[in-house]
């Protein structure tokens, strides 16, 4: 019999689930054998009220490793996460959304009430239309990270996650040991040539394709930072790189920081602002520089900018 | 000075007044001017509140 | 004392939503309602991004079809900025495009959808999932594990993610592909189009021919449809094309994307997050009702196969014309949507080996100039799920000022709704009802893919 397993999805876009399909054949053998899943919407028919729909309280099966994607941005995802921490001995964090609250967390940075109201008055949404509140869930004040919110016992970020460090976690679990992760920061990971800053005073916008030889090896391309482009690959975790480079630098594409900071509690922008500013760049070139954060909103990094407080006293 | 400049407008990005920070030359010789940045400094802080106040809703 | 049946979380199904069934005293359905749960607001957050980086940022919005929102965007952009990608951008991108709809499609149809056919829609449910599939039919569970895989991680190879990608940009795309790579992908796209061909005639014998009263039944309602067709032939395209909006006798008007406002309008109810997209332009406003349903269309794999006069590859055409011999034009039958899905799925096979075998291919101008300035653009593809639609408007700087998203599976969610009633009107009578047939109108949902 399996080791029981129950994967809940909160404010998710699925791609974390796509991520653990994508460990491939090595997954069939973990799911039908190692694990035992009483539990995940996604794949199985598992239902909160009984399977007829009768019951009041919503409820999840016990089970020995609970993981938990998406972060938590409304009522329903906050009673489905206790409710996993309740009957999990083991919860994982799986995905940067629920590590660190991800792409939705970029609401953070909005007025969400004013949002909200405007998202139903674009120009083809029906004149008069409010906000909806029939049987569905109050959103939260603002996104959440997962651990905001309960104990986390693992943390595994990535937008999306790293299959191959998915199937490490699990297996290390079922093994009993501690999982081999890799630390630091994307660059340990990204074998770009480096030559030095060179005449770089400014970062330029990604309007342009990278300077290359197509078909060359990646470790003969110079590193995107010293090409002008604004790559968050110094302040982003490790842990994409498959096939020997960071997947977005594998084609040509500077790191936007998905996998979130390096340390748990580092801050992406001001990192990144000290890294430019460390080699003589002018931060007034990053345009936006709130989205440094766009993965990394959680934990109160992200908030609505103050309009002048001239009233206040 | 660059790196004063970048605070004010990074503090911004995370949704502090700039105001809050304030950079002043005092030298021990100036007693006055050290008292009287103090005491601006202090009163206008006091008039733009707590910093947790960041969910009440602002002008 | 009537009582409401909550079955929550729908599985199988891409999103977060949960069926209401509300029945009366006498135990017969009374009203039934499809909430979706939940609400992000990309509209709003992606206002002061450089509109360069909103394509991957947009991708987040869906894990298993990013490609589709990360390309309407860069088309989207590309109006914006009035850019016209290069030649071999524009065919990379549409590549990569038609390779997700192969992965999306062998995704839905075996892991999500095949349990209710191949163990039974009354199955207990801790059997009547994937991993029910993979002990009753291992060699078959092989084979699917084995071909997703394969398509996924060509696509992870090529552009560096498979998952949230980041190769199409402004102007095209990122890098070049090289006659190396080039091989490749054939290889393995013509190991998928043989794939795919057996699953289209496994699902023909073994699935449609035994649920040929399920098919004719469950979830069956009549709408228009709307769908993508080559501007110049009127044949089934996912990448670019007109947008065709048919109304359910079969007659259909023919519009550009731009003009979508024109055409499309969204309908709001109070209980559920997601808007509901109509047919505007038929004047007939917006109603549910079974019997007399107004504005009502739907989008998807059954649309798109309706729509188009023909499909411009063989293999998939000779499937198209078997279908209608069956089922006419338009074809209502819900369940009809995974055999459309599956004659897409050969489509997308052979399209990505023409994409692949067009000699410009590997030409190393794959992205055009590009200059940051004002404007607005509308960027549609065809999600598996519906079509996309992305309309970006820019300031000077070059960055959002403001956003309209209507994303393919929401065209359904009054469909849905539809036939859910249907279903469970048809299903569930007297107070008799059990986990089985409350399974059942959950496939009505799941034909949808949403």
């Amino acid at each position: 019999m399996g080791v029981t397993t129950a994967l809940e999805w909160l404010g998710s876009c699925s791609g974390c689930e796509i991520a653990i399909l994508n460990i491939g054949e090595a997954l069939v053998p973990i799911i039908t054998e190692a694990l035992d899943i009483v539990h995940a919407p996604v794949l199985m028919d598992h239902k909160y009220f009984g399977q007829c729909g009768e019951g009041v309280t919503l409820t999840i099966p016990e089970a020995v490793v609970g993981i938990v994607t998406g972060g938590v941005s409304n009522h329903e995802h906050l009673e489905v996460l206790e409710e996993m921490r309740k009957k999990c001995k083991v919860l994982i964090a799986l995905g940067t959304c629920a590590t660190h609250g991800g792409i939705p967390a970029l609401m953070n940075g909005q007025d969400r009430q004013q949002s909200w109201e405007e998202v139903y008055q674009t120009v083809t949404t029906d004149p008069g239309a409010q906000i909806p509140n029939v049987e569905v869930p109050a959103p939260l004040d603002r996104v959440y990270a997962c651990d905001e919110k309960v104990k986390i016992d693992m943390q595994l970020p990535g937008c999306p996650p790293n299959p191959e460090l998915i199937a490490e976690v699990i297996v290390s679990l079922l093994e009993n040991r501690a999982p081999v992760l890799p630390g630091k920061s994307v660059c340990d990971t990204c074998p770009t040539r480096r030559e030095g800053k060179g005449d770089v005073e400014k970062v330029k916008r990604f309007i342009t394709n990278a300077t290359f030889k197509p078909g060359e090896p990646i470790d003969q391309m110079r590193c995107l930072l010293e090409q002008g482009y604004l790559c968050m690959g110094p302040v982003t975790a490790a842990g994409c790189a498959k096939r020997g480079a960071p997947a977005c630098i594998s084609a040509r594409v500077p790191c936007r920081g998905c996998f979130g900071p390096v340390r748990k509690d580092g801050n992406q922008l001001l990192d990144m602002m000290n890294a430019l500013a460390s080699n003589g760049i002018d931060y007034k070139s990053v345009v936006d520089r709130r989205s440094l954060l766009r993965f990394s909103g959680a934990h109160g990094m992200l908030r609505p900018v103050k309009k002048r407080a001239d009233k206040e006293d | 000075m660059t790196r004063s400049d970048m605070i004010v407008e990074l503090l911004g990005d995370f949704g502090y007044e700039p105001e809050r920070f304030s950079l002043t030359w005092v030298s021990s010789a100036e007693p006055d001017k050290f008292v009287a940045a103090v005491t601006e400094m202090t009163a206008r802080i006091k008039k733009l509140g707590p910093v947790n106040r960041q969910d009440a809703s602002v002008a | 004392m009537g009582k409401v049946l909550n079955i929550a979380p729908v599985s199988r199904i891409e999103g977060h939503a949960k069926i209401a069934i509300h029945l009366d005293d006498q135990g017969n359905v009374q009203d039934s309602f499809l909430h979706i749960q939940s609400l992000r607001g990309f509209e709003k957050f992606i206002e002061g991004r450089p509109a360069e980086e909103v394509p991957r940022i947009v991708n987040r919005i869906c894990g298993i079809c990013p490609w589709m929102h990360h390309l309407a965007s860069n088309k989207a952009v590309d109006g914006a900025f009035g850019v016209t990608p290069t030649e071999t951008g524009y065919k990379l991108r549409e590549m990569c495009q038609v390779m997700a709809h192969i992965n999306d499609k062998i995704l839905h149809f075996f892991f999500l959808a095949a349990p209710d056919f191949v163990l039974g829609p009354d199955a207990d449910y801790a059997v009547r999932n994937v991993i029910g599939v993979v002990k009753a039919a291992p060699e078959l569970a092989t084979q699917v594990v084995k071909m997703r895989q394969l398509g996924q991680m060509m696509l992870d190879k090529f552009a560096g993610k498979a998952i949230h990608p980041i190769a199409g940009v402004v102007g095209g795309f990122a890098k070049p592909m090289i006659e190396e790579e080039r091989q490749e992908l054939l290889a393995g796209t013509r190991t998928l189009l043989d794939f795919a061909c057996f699953a289209l005639d496994f699902a023909i014998n073994n699935v449609f021919a035994k649920y040929l009263d399920v098919i004719s039944d469950l979830g069956v309602i009549k709408t228009g449809f709307l769908g993508t067709v080559d501007r110049a032939d009127g044949s089934l395209r996912l990448y670019d094309g007109k947008q065709r909006l048919m109304k359910p006798d079969g007659s259909y008007v023919d519009f550009e994307g731009k003009d979508y406002t024109q055409y499309l309008g969204e309908h709001v109810e109070p209980w559920g997050y997601s808007k509901m997209p109509y047919a505007k332009s038929w004047n007939e406003g917006f109603d549910m009702n079974l019997a007399a349903p107004k504005g009502i269309y739907r989008a998807n794999t059954l649309a798109r196969i309706n729509v188009c006069d023909k499909i411009s590859t063989p293999k998939a055409q000779a499937a198209l014309e078997a279908f209608r011999a069956s089922f006419g034009r338009p074809a209502q039958q819900t369940l009809l949507y995974h055999y459309a899905r599956l004659i897409e799925l050969v489509y997308a096979c052979e399209r990505t080996i023409e994409l692949l075998e067009w000699e410009g291919i590997t030409d190393p101008k794959v992205r055009a100039k590009v200059e940051p300035k004002a404007g607005r653009g509308v960027g549609i593809v065809e999600a598996p799920r519906g079509t996309l639609i992305h309309d970006y408007t820019t300031d000077d700087n070059g960055c959002i000022v403001k956003a309209n998203l209507i994303v393919g599976t929401t065209h359904n969610i009054a469909p849905m709704n539809m036939s859910v009633k249907q279903a469970a009107t048809t299903l569930i009578k007297n107070g008799v009802y059990n986990q089985g047939l409350l399974n059942q109108v959950e496939m009505a949902v799941r034909a949808y893919d949403p």
